[in-house]
């Protein structure tokens, strides 16, 4: 029924069309900047996994929600198990094949087809075999019970992270502790280590973009709206698969990565598909650019409440990157701090 | 039915943050229907220290909102005495178990669910009077019933004795379950030697006793089940997975896989809670023992 014997995966599907429709978007006139933006982004995340065992880096499938910003941090090749899966069903038109493949696993209806799917993409073997796999119960069930099937499949070690229901100071300490724990089972099983000053500049930028997201998300208030449902679908994933990064972190061969930045461009190696720092739009814009695209317009001066994690140093920063306790994400201080408006940011 | 008004007489409701459908549900119903003592604890997924002393803390929180809320002191003293009888019930249950191990148990699966039913709803120093009493009746007793296969019911909850009645009277005979309704709730004792006190004794109780699906790692549980067909020699295990009860069917792939290594074979039947034996359930049960039957030839 589960064979742990790795085959080739499909994910070069979802970065061949990725470039496909980047290049469509540049060269049709008048098409929204954001578009192209995000199709690279997609290509660049992708391509990144799919060279990811050829380079011989650390690939961690996780779920969703997870707090990726601490994969980044350690310069790991994070996989987003639903988004990956669903994003190739897409492509390929094989949601039928996942969800059957799913079925002869023993999973059942009640489990969410997302989940069933992304079982079933795993013993098809459509995705990339993972080094460990990450899972916990933000968001739901499902995520919290998916991660042992995927081990056994893949044949790899994994670590479920568990998340306290409340935010209460012994929750919020037993979920740094968790953390902590799984950053020690990451470096234990990658050889690779925390760079905290990395993860403090990822959650920052984290900061910004969540700023960001509440500033489009207020404009959406508007009638009629300036912002379509499909590019708020699109700024979801932008969350998911590139939380704070910086746009040069996409890029296949690390980035600011642990050989000390800008491997790509030192090595002089060119990656077909991912974006280049000579292009127009520079790589290192991208997470940024994409999401100032789709903020038509600012109100200057606006003031939003921040959410800014009472604890600190680096349990702050790791509280954050988990999105805090609870359900409500990182719990609200209180604290007000101006959006920087348009007028005031550079634009490139 | 509590929309309709007819937990009015409640004062509070508590719950763990045990699932997504607990939770929800007592979401909802502190936003519709507002009962005045309203509490979720934290349930922590590991069984680590860590977990441990969280969950303590958890259960100590809400014992500090229950005096609050009825204005009086749990003492070390009652809880001593309530922990005491709840472990008699725990330690009798185990005994009307111990005579399902029989070749020919004196007892069937459902009537053990009526008992089990009757532990949840009696006040427990009426139950363990009548428990008793019912054991010794049964040691003395020659009641025995055979039966074409050994079964074991597995999953969540599971209540209703007419769905273990179906499947016997088709020739099985369940002689132990694995339910939030059965072993689950009267399974492992609370232990004060070593405790810092009897609530910490009830905390490390209720986060240690036989797993439910929700626990990491599953193999906790997969080895207890695995304990119990040992123990009580069962031939075949029907999973009851009730409607979105998600975290059993996700275990269901790996556990069919580790009994199946143990030569056991898994019926799985997706029902709603509180479901008798439909036709299609018999019909099921009925084709899952005649493929028992044919291996043994």
């Amino acid at each position: 029924m589960i064979s742990p014997e790795p085959k080739s995966s499909k994910i070069n599907a979802i970065v061949r069309a990725s470039r496909l429709i980047t290049r469509m978007n540049q060269s049709r006139p008048g098409a929204p900047k954001s578009e192209a933006l995000y199709y690279q982004m997609l290509a660049n995340y992708y391509t990144r996994l799919m060279n990811a065992r050829e380079e011989g880096r650390f690939v961690a499938a996780h779920t969703v929600f997870f707090p990726t910003e601490i994969l980044y941090a350690m310069d790991i090749v994070p996989m987003h198990t639903e988004m990956t899966t669903w994003m190739m069903a897409l492509f390929l038109g094989e949601q039928a094949d996942f969800l059957s493949a799913g079925a002869e696993l023993g999973l059942v209806p009640e489990i969410c087809s997302p989940h069933r799917g992304l079982a079933g993409a795993f013993a098809m073997g459509a995705l990339p075999r993972p080094d460990a796999v990450l899972w916990s119960n933000l968001i739901c069930d499902n995520t919290a019970k998916s991660g042992e099937l995927i081990m056994k499949i893949n044949d790899c070690p994994g670590f479920y992270l568990d998340h306290p229901f409340g935010e209460s100071e012994e929750e919020k300490r037993y979920l740094v502790e968790e953390l902590g724990d799984m950053i020690a089972f990451l470096e234990e099983k990658s050889g690779y280590r925390m760079d905290w000053d990395k993860l403090s500049e990822t959650v920052a930028r984290m900061d910004r973009q969540i700023e960001l997201f509440r500033e489009i998300n207020e404009l959406r208030k508007a009638i009629p709206s300036p912002f379509p449902v499909e590019g708020f679908l699109k700024l979801l994933t932008t969350d998911y698969l590139c939380p704070g990064l910086a746009g040069s972190d996409c890029l296949p061969g690390g980035g600011e990565g642990r050989d000390g930045g800008d491997g790509v461009r030192r090595q002089g190696r060119r990656i077909p598909g991912a974006v280049s720092l000579d292009d127009p739009v520079r790589a290192a814009d991208i997470p940024d650019r994409f999401l100032r695209q789709n903020l038509p317009r600012v109100r200057r001066g606006q003031r939003y409440r921040a959410a800014l994690h009472p604890l600190g140093g680096r349990q702050a920063r790791l509280v954050k990157a988990a999105g805090g306790c609870g359900e409500k994400g990182i719990p609200d201080s209180g604290k007000v701090y101006h959006v920087r408006s348009a007028g005031e940011t550079d634009d490139r | 039915m509590g929309l309709r008004g007819e937990y009015d007489y409640l004062d509070g409701v508590v719950a763990g943050s045990t699932c997504d459908g607990a939770r929800r549900l007592f979401d909802l119903w502190h936003y519709y229907i507002k009962t005045s003592f309203h509490h979720v604890l934290t349930v922590p997924r590991k069984f680590t220290e860590r977990a441990h002393e969280l969950y303590y803390s958890q259960v100590r929180q809400l014992k500090e909102y229950l005096e609050q809320f009825l204005g009086t002191e749990i003492t070390d003293a009652q809880l001593r005495q309530s922990l005491a009888l709840y472990n008699e019930s725990r330690a009798l249950l185990e005994r009307l178990y111990e005579l399902r191990k029989r070749d020919e148990p004196p007892i069937t699966g459902a009537e053990t669910m009526e008992v089990l039913n009757a532990s949840f709803r009696m006040p427990k120093e009426l139950f363990n009077e009548w428990l008793r009493e019912l054991l010794d009746e049964l040691a003395g007793s020659s009641l025995s019933h055979g039966s074409r296969a050994r079964l074991m019911v597995i999953g969540s909850v599971m209540n209703n004795p007419e769905f273990f009645r179906s499947i016997e009277e088709q020739g099985g005979l369940v002689v132990t379950d694995e339910l939030c309704t059965s072993t689950r709730y009267w399974s492992d004792p609370v232990v004060l030697d070593g405790a810092k006190s009897p609530l910490e004794a009830i905390s490390r109780r209720y986060l240690d006793n036989f797993p439910c699906a929700r626990m990491q790692p599953s193999a906790e549980r997969f080895n207890r089940v695995l304990k119990l067909t040992r123990d009580f020699r069962v031939e075949g295990v029907i999973s009851q997975i009730i409607r979105y009860c998600v975290t059993y069917a996700h275990d269901l792939p790996l556990l069919s896989e580790v009994l199946k290594a143990q030569g056991i074979p898994t019926l799985s039947l997706d029902v709603e809670y509180g479901t008798s034996g439909s036709g299609q359930i018999q019909t099921r049960v009925q084709a899952f023992l005649e493929m028992m039957e044919g291996k043994r030839k």
